[in-house]
């Protein structure tokens, strides 16, 4: 006969992966690089980054601070996020990724201060949308701070990218047609997202 | 002994839960996966993906660029009408249509104006779009889906764009009219139900 503390303790270790699994990224990997992957794991963190470092490539060297400008927002938005929770952060997200993306297809400068208040924006948001409500206390700063890392990283190497592909005429049409790809994906989602609600 | 059995019966659903989860395409990897393989494995989406590529290659330098621009965010409009459960008459059809037109075009070497191109192209996204919008909703992880598609389907315009460069050489021509008509062969038969 199974005691009932051992059919709980079994019925619970069953179930226990599920929900470890449903918080974290990776399991068994510590909350740094938890939080370096984070950016890269949330499909609409990774999409909007990408496709912001290479509009702010396209548009030359001399918009290149706000690369800058992304990274020192993100800060202030993960600080947010550390005392609140927000919902509904990923569709204002997949709304920036369409102008972003309809921006870098069309190659257009809307103004010269377009891509730095898209930095600011960016980089708020993202940080916010980075809430890790299972860790506490240091645990929750070590993921911070690599989640912060991650963005660097992620923003720079996607402008870095773009910056190369100005070199060719095949790879800057490459970037235009990446942005009519992002664009594409965040409409789609954002449809899907506004009727799931309706129903 | 009743209540031990029904304790494992219980005990089994929550592995064999477990299992069929890991199984479904559910997650990010699944869900993308999901969406990368879905114009690839239907042939009618195959073969006009492949179209559209060629004949930007035939139509030349702006084109070459704009059509595969153009589709995906057209795509992504009829992808939109398709998540809303707006009908469109005849999806299928106009898949197998798209085939035809886009392939006899390439094949009969016909260059209309780059604004025809892109709205002839632009038409013909919306049932690929539809197509694809109607699937989206059962995806477990819709953005992973979404990306996975569209990226496969620009994979899809790049195999046609790379094809068509042979345009090229004077045989190379030939052999990209050649494709084109095979392409709107095969838009004939998921017409009639042959293919």
């Amino acid at each position: 006969m199974i005691s009932r503390t051992a059919r709980m303790l079994l019925t619970g270790g069953l179930l226990l992966p599920q929900i470890a699994f449903a918080h974290s990224p990776i399991e068994g990997m510590d909350n740094f690089y938890n939080g370096v992957l984070h950016p890269v794991l949330v499909p609409a963190h990774v999409l909007l980054l990408i496709i912001f470092g290479l509009y702010v490539s396209q548009r030359g060297p001399t918009h290149v601070s706000s690369i800058g400008i992304i990274i020192l927002a993100a800060f202030p938005g993960l600080i947010v996020s550390w005392f609140n929770v927000f919902d509904n952060l990923e569709t204002i997200l997949l709304i920036l990724s369409v102008v972003v993306g309809i921006a870098t297809a069309a190659n257009s400068t809307v103004s010269s201060y377009f891509p730095k208040m898209l930095a600011v924006a960016i980089g708020v948001l993202i940080g916010a949308d980075s809430t890790q409500t299972v860790l506490v206390g240091t645990e929750r700063l070590t993921f911070f701070l690599g989640c912060g890392l991650g963005i660097i990283l992620l923003v720079i190497f996607s402008w870095g990218l773009g910056d190369h592909a100005r070199n060719f005429t095949w790879t800057k049409v490459g970037v235009r047609v990446i942005g009519s790809w992002i664009t594409a994906s965040a409409i789609l989602v954002l449809v899907l997202t506004m009727f799931s609600r309706a129903t | 002994m009743k209540k031990m059995s029904g304790y494992f019966l219980l005990c089994l659903s929550i592995i064999i839960g477990s299992t069929a989860s890991a199984h479904d395409g559910s997650g990010i990897a699944g869900g993308f996966f999901s969406g990368f393989m879905h114009p690839i494995l239907g042939w009618d989406h195959v073969v006009a993906m492949i179209a559209v590529g060629l004949w930007g290659a035939f139509l030349g330098a702006s084109a070459i660029w704009i059509l595969p621009v153009v589709f995906p965010m057209v795509m992504a409009f009829g992808g939109a009408l398709g998540v809303a459960g707006v009908p469109i008459p005849a999806v299928e059809t106009g898949i197998a249509v798209s085939a035809v037109v886009l392939g006899g075009m390439v094949a009969f070497a016909l260059r209309p104006p780059l604004w025809i191109a892109a709205i002839i192209v632009g038409a013909f996204a919306i049932f690929h779009g539809h197509a694809h919008g109607t699937e989206l909703p059962d995806a477990a992880n819709p953005l992973a889906y979404s990306v996975g598609f569209v990226i496969a389907t620009g994979l899809l315009h790049a195999s046609g764009i790379i094809f068509g460069l042979l345009v090229r050489w004077p045989s190379g021509k030939t052999v990209v009219r050649a494709g084109g008509g095979l392409i709107a062969l095969a838009g004939v038969g998921f017409l009639t139900g042959i293919v």
